[in-house]
């Protein structure tokens, strides 16, 4: 009522416009006009409904949060069960991997998915019709997942938050607290103590080494999860001494896995399956199971362009229609609050193979590409992993390793964490800084899955090779990349010529009539050192400079190839003067006991060219103006004569 | 704090302004009643968690303005929503008949099976009755919808509505996961088990904590 009322007052009839009447007359419907949208400016937002509205969005959205963790803890519970699971589900339990036989333990088939459990890992439940069922408690988490994620109505898995690993600190104590306790169950049982000494030893050091104990915290409490889901169903066994076994090696596990048997641990042959292959995996796959897999990964998709690209959020901005101008605000603020936006498209029928193995079983890659020119920067978002080929003896470590080719070795590597799956989801975006078109034209992209290995050097699980000049500058996202063994892929050529590449900030200061030169940063320098890395300064002239005066330099950076400087040389000149001068910038290495060695340099002034002379007229036509640039080092070291 | 729940439901309250969609809602979440008419501005929501069958339920339940300005703003909820309340005021005819153009509204935005249920608020200003309970059955019925006459003022039916609502969702819940889960509904036959039971067997059998063998 009170709103008809307002519409009538304010601004119920609005003239229309030269087409609407154009097309009136053609149609011949009448004169009468009416705004079909009643959204003159009686239905603007005061300012403070639309507060009020940002509050509550607020709130929606602080409570969407906890829900998205809520069910990231659910999703990483589900995964770490899956991980542990050790059996095949015909001869052994899938879950414990007890083995089944005639007299012990025997087999019952889970509902779901058909493979044999114990009576240990198996849930009783009911089903909707009051049926009696039997799960594996794999694929009852997993219904239960579907549920509470609220996946069984959104048709997809909701977008949530892992909860962060915060191991690091509270693992120590864990792995404490454990080895502790496996140590009192040895030693309280008498008879396991004849087992084996190197295991003893082996938990004696991880009690006394806390560094140890942190650094391999992680694995020692999956070991854990392992050997708690182990107990019980060997004591169902029966045999006493498989028992010690067991609970022993998977200790042991981490120290060189030979002392005991490979059954247990997550060993190469037991592929851990990811939260939601199994769903697909699943014999009477219906559409919906399928698309629910695809939505998940539309989802990351999302997630991921959420990361680096103003591109997508552009492209959100682009839709809103005719509204009036600051309606769109509170609009383009609910797009982004709209409860889960992700959660609601609607499915989409896959024809591809379910199956993404690579060619050769090694695995595939989800990543993404952004090449930003403006800023000389290059973003490698790593998002998953998936299949990957289990290498070493303690199962499975990997991480994503990127380089840039050519280019000298340890300047341009980057990696990101670790994961503990064979399918790892990394998402995360490794940033090259100093990178120009030309360098796009020119290198490639390797990018390396490794396996960590903490006893001996890490492993090349598989690499994959992208051709930079293939990208452009918008983002690129390549899905189900087939990785490839590192010896089929063409080596290619590191160049040796390459200095690498100095930032500098130039700013006239008319007030002070100073101008100051900004040594930011240098990216990928050459390696001069034994060690594969230099240790860099820089040093600069305003030439010409008969007796030095206007030698500055910074400090070293110790054992870097791309080392931050962010130091400001001032050099008192009037602005004509300058204009005849040459800025000489030099990257040195610093060697202690012989001569230094020179990396490169970069001139600005007149007679320079490119983009060192752009730079420079820049920075002199307009004072005040502070002008940052990339430069390529060139190996050429001008001794004027003077 | 955060108190654990094991289901969150997104419930929506839509209707004509001033039916007494917030009243309702106000009278749910925190049993308290308000006379004075403060309009919704845009949306608001209120959580309160209740128990199902053993499980416990947070009900995020989303109410929203009734009037037209905010209809950009309130038809971007819909699609969330598990469950929709049709509000109308049964002193109010205009407003029930604006009913279907609120179900044609949720057609248009709300997930396609999403759980609707109508509510004639009100029910207790007897004398001032416009619309009649057989009517409003009649257009429940109508629309398949499950149709409850409830005050906010003294709380009569609101409760037992909002737990209706969420039974109807809980139990659309198991029924699609089933579904999802069984594929073509084949109960695994019995036989798959009986390999392992023979004459011999029957001791160790008889030893295990759980067998249905034992009970054959």
């Amino acid at each position: 009522m009170t709103d008809r009322n307002r519409k009538a007052s304010t601004n119920a009839w609005i003239c229309p416009n030269d087409r609407q009447l154009c097309l009136r007359a053609k149609l011949n419907i009448g004169w009468s006009y009416h705004s079909d949208s009643p959204r003159g400016s009686g239905n603007e937002l005061a300012q403070n409904e639309k507060k009020q509205i940002m509050q509550v969005l607020q709130k929606a959205e602080n409570l969407e949060k906890m829900e998205q963790e809520r069910i990231g803890r659910l999703v990483e519970k589900l995964d770490n069960m899956k991980n542990h699971a050790v059996g095949d589900g015909e001869r052994s339990c899938i879950l414990c991997g007890v083995t089944f036989s005639t007299f012990g333990t025997t087999p019952t088939p889970c509902n779901d998915c058909k493979k044999g459990v114990c009576s240990k890992c198996g849930v009783d439940t009911y089903n909707s019709r009051k049926q009696p069922l039997w799960l594996c408690k794999l694929c009852s988490e997993q219904r239960e997942l579907l549920k509470r994620s609220g996946a069984w109505f959104y048709k997809s898995m909701p977008s949530y938050i892992m909860p962060v690993k915060n191991a690091d600190n509270l693992g120590s104590k864990n792995i404490r607290s454990v080895v502790i306790a496996i140590l009192d169950l040895l030693l309280c049982k008498r008879k396991y103590l004849n087992y084996d000494v190197k295991i003893l030893l082996f938990c004696y050091i991880l009690i006394n080494i806390p560094q140890t104990a942190s650094a391999t915290s992680s694995t020692s409490k999956d070991n854990y999860g392992t050997s708690l889901t182990k107990r019980p169903t060997m004591q169902a066994d029966g045999s006493s001494e498989d028992e010690t076994d067991t609970s022993l090696s998977t200790d042991s596990d981490t120290d060189d896995g030979s002392s005991n048997d490979d059954s247990i641990g997550i060993n190469d042959s037991v592929k851990p399956r990811p939260a939601w292959a199994s769903l697909a995996h699943k014999e009477h796959s219906s559409n919906s199971e399928i698309s629910l897999k695809k939505s998940m990964d539309d989802e990351r998709n999302e997630e991921s362009s959420d990361y680096s690209s103003e591109v997508s959020f552009s492209a959100s901005k682009v839709n809103p229609k005719e509204k009036a101008e600051n309606e769109n605000e509170i609009n383009l603020a609910f797009q982004e609050f709209k409860p889960s936006q992700a959660d609601f498209r609607s499915p989409i029928t896959e024809n591809e193979s379910i199956d993404s193995t690579g060619n050769e079983g090694l695995g595939s890659l989800d990543f993404s590409v952004l090449f930003e020119p403006i800023d000389f920067k290059l973003h490698v978002t790593i998002i998953k992993a998936k299949n990957l080929k289990g290498m070493g003896k303690h199962g499975v470590d990997p991480y994503v390793k990127l380089q840039l080719l050519p280019g000298s070795s340890k300047s341009n590597k980057m990696r990101t964490k670790q994961s503990k799956t064979c399918n790892p989801e990394f998402n995360e975006t490794l940033t090259y800084l100093g990178v120009t078109k030309d360098d796009i034209a020119r290198k490639t992209l390797r990018v390396y899955v490794m396996n960590h290995d903490r006893f001996s050097s890490d492993t090349v699980i598989g690499i994959y090779n992208l051709k930079l000049k293939d990208i452009g500058d918008v983002m690129k996202r390549f899905n189900d990349v087939p990785l490839h063994k590192i010896s089929q892929v063409l080596e290619i050529h590191v160049n040796s010529i390459e200095r690498g590449r100095i930032e500098i900030s130039l700013k006239y200061v008319t007030a002070t009539r100073t101008l100051e030169v900004g040594i930011i940063q240098c990216i990928g320098l050459k390696a001069m050192d034994a060690s594969g890395y230099s240790d860099p300064y820089v040093k600069c002239y305003l030439r010409p400079d008969k007796y030095k005066i206007t030698k500055q330099k910074t400090s070293v950076k110790r054992r870097t190839l791309n080392p931050k400087f962010n130091a400001v040389f001032k050099y008192k000149y009037a602005h004509s003067e300058l204009a005849g001068k040459t800025l000489d910038i030099q990257v040195w290495d610093r060697d202690i006991g012989r001569k230094n060695d020179f990396i490169g340099g970069v001139y600005l002034g007149k007679d320079s060219s490119g983009d060192q002379l752009r730079h420079w007229f820049q920075t002199l036509k307009t004072p005040n103006a502070k002008f940052t640039h990339f430069h390529t080092l060139t190996d050429e070291l001008r001794h004027p004569a003077e | 704090m955060a108190k654990s729940y094991d289901y969150l439901f997104k419930l929506l309250l839509i209707g004509d302004s001033g039916v007494g969609k917030t009243c309702v809602l106000f009278r749910f979440s925190e049993d308290a009643f308000n006379s004075t008419f403060i309009s919704t501005i845009g949306i608001d929501f209120k959580i309160r968690t209740i128990e199902l069958d053993g499980k416990k339920i947070k009900l995020q339940i989303w109410d929203t303005a009734g009037q037209e300005r905010f209809r950009t703003i309130t038809t971007a909820y819909y699609r969330g929503a598990m469950g929709i309340m049709l509000v109308f005021d049964i002193t109010n005819e205009r407003s029930f008949e604006n009913i279907k153009t609120w179900i044609r509204n949720i057609e248009e935005h709300a997930a396609s099976d999403v759980e609707k249920m109508i509510l004639g608020n009100k029910c207790d200003v007897v004398d001032k009755r416009q619309v009649s309970k057989e009517q409003a059955q009649q257009l429940a019925a109508e629309y398949g919808v499950k149709f409850s006459e409830t005050s906010a003022k003294d709380g009569h039916n609101v409760e037992e509505a909002f737990m209706t609502l969420a039974k109807d969702i809980k139990a659309k819940m198991d029924r699609k996961q089933q579904e999802n889960n069984n594929g073509g509904g084949s109960h695994s036959s019995p036989n798959v088990h009986v390999g392992s039971q023979g004459g011999k067997d029957k001791k160790a059998n008889a030893n295990r904590s759980f067998s249905w063998c034992t009970l054959l």
